[in-house]
């Protein structure tokens, strides 16, 4: 698989927008899963998509045949999406309705326009267990956040998660005690037992 | 072990880094130890959970990403057909060297060049070459870019490059050959870097 990934990187690169396609279509629902669970809706997850695409495609000749193409595109991916969250938080603290994201308080979900509530993706979040993991990442430090995600959301290896992120193993694997005891915490408190 | 060195482990274990050894170690303490034992039940609850997540439909986006893409540089595109190609490739570039080298000596080449061993039995008046009555040029006589005369006798071929030439068939003994366009010269050229004309 990652040999035959390597590949359609290659022809691509050299123009075959079949083989770019191709790429599209492996990994589309894992940068929109990624997409969606870092920046907690779908309309803004589509752009960074998009976005991310657009990015490999652009650089496919900076890509290394000796890396996975797995990992590249990930990275792309993943640092689009703190990039986004950053540009997100900066909006926020400037705007005039700034009380309206009190971090704090508001739980993320409620901010969702409610036509996005109604969509299927949302429904399937209904249960309460759910609600709350879903709250309690949201609202995780966004270096927690990616590591988790890309573990338990992707299934990726200690050590792939340090090649996407670029940094040590031992970092990843502090970041991954940490952020879930933070989720257990959280999981716990909302439970109301011990 | 204490309980803090058994978390520690737990997390070990759950990244899938925990050696046999050890794992057997933690298993010893998580029997003896309620706290930590739900400890690591509840832990072990929180993955199973975070996992449940990853149910959301996602959209059908590859005409929205295609759309989107820039076109291809035509300079990679050209590089790309050029790399399908290799031997056609070869020989465009072989004819478009020869062609551009050849073109260059075409345009300047507009001055009278005459070649034959015997120069001196020539009569040469502006770009009219004369072989005067009497006269024999042994061999060939090749004349581009003027007039030529022949009132004596050429024993090998006649050559006329962009230009005229009046004389009796009679009097030159090889063959006539007359190049009035690029082409012809070319071919000319060419084949007589083969010793066929």
């Amino acid at each position: 698989m990652d040999l035959y990934e390597t590949r359609l990187a290659q022809l691509a690169r050299n123009g075959d927008r079949l083989a770019f396609r191709e790429l599209v279509d492996l990994y589309q629902q894992k940068i929109f899963h990624l997409a969606y669970r870092m920046v907690g809706n779908s309309h803004e997850a589509e752009d960074v998509v998009q976005e991310t695409f657009l990015r490999v495609y652009t650089n496919l000749h900076r890509y290394d045949p000796s890396q996975k193409f797995s990992t590249w595109i990930y990275r792309i991916g993943t640092n689009l999406c703190i990039d986004h969250l950053r540009k997100r938080k900066r909006k926020h603290k400037i705007s005039l309705d700034a009380n309206l994201y009190d971090s704090d308080q508001a739980d993320g979900y409620d901010l969702l326009p409610t036509d996005e509530r109604e969509q299927p993706d949302h429904q399937l979040i209904l249960s309460e267990t759910k609600r709350q993991i879903r709250e309690a990442i949201d609202h995780m430090p966004d270096q927690y956040k990616t590591i988790v995600i890309l573990r338990y959301l992707h299934d990726m290896s200690l050590q792939e998660i340090s090649e996407v992120v670029d940094m040590p193993v031992t970092t990843i694997k502090t970041r991954l005690h940490r952020g879930r005891e933070y989720l257990r915490g959280k999981i716990e408190h909302n439970q109301g037992s011990g | 072990m204490n309980c803090k060195e058994a978390v520690s482990w737990i997390h070990e274990y759950l990244d899938g880094h925990l050696d046999q050894e050890y794992q057997e170690k933690l298993e010893a303490h998580l029997g003896k130890c309620s706290s930590c034992r739900q400890h690591f039940r509840k832990l072990e609850m929180t993955e199973a959970r975070i996992r449940m997540l990853y149910q959301t439909d996602a959209p059908d986006m590859t005409d929205r990403i295609m759309g989107s893409l820039p076109a291809p540089p035509k300079k990679r595109k050209v590089m790309g057909w050029l790399k399908r190609h290799p031997a056609l490739t070869a020989s465009v570039l072989f004819l478009l060297v020869m062609f551009s080298s050849v073109a260059t000596l075409w345009d300047t080449n507009e001055e009278l060049t005459i070649s034959t061993s015997e120069f001196d039995k020539l009569i040469i008046e502006g770009n009219r070459v004369i072989v005067p009555e009497g006269q024999t040029i042994n061999g060939n006589l090749v004349v581009e870019n003027g007039e030529i005369v022949i009132q004596g006798m050429v024993t090998g071929d006649l050559v006329v490059i962009d230009g005229e030439y009046m004389a009796s068939t009679a009097n030159i003994a090889g063959r006539i050959t007359i190049v009035n366009r690029m082409f012809d010269w070319l071919w000319y050229k060419i084949a007589g870097l083969f010793g066929t004309v």
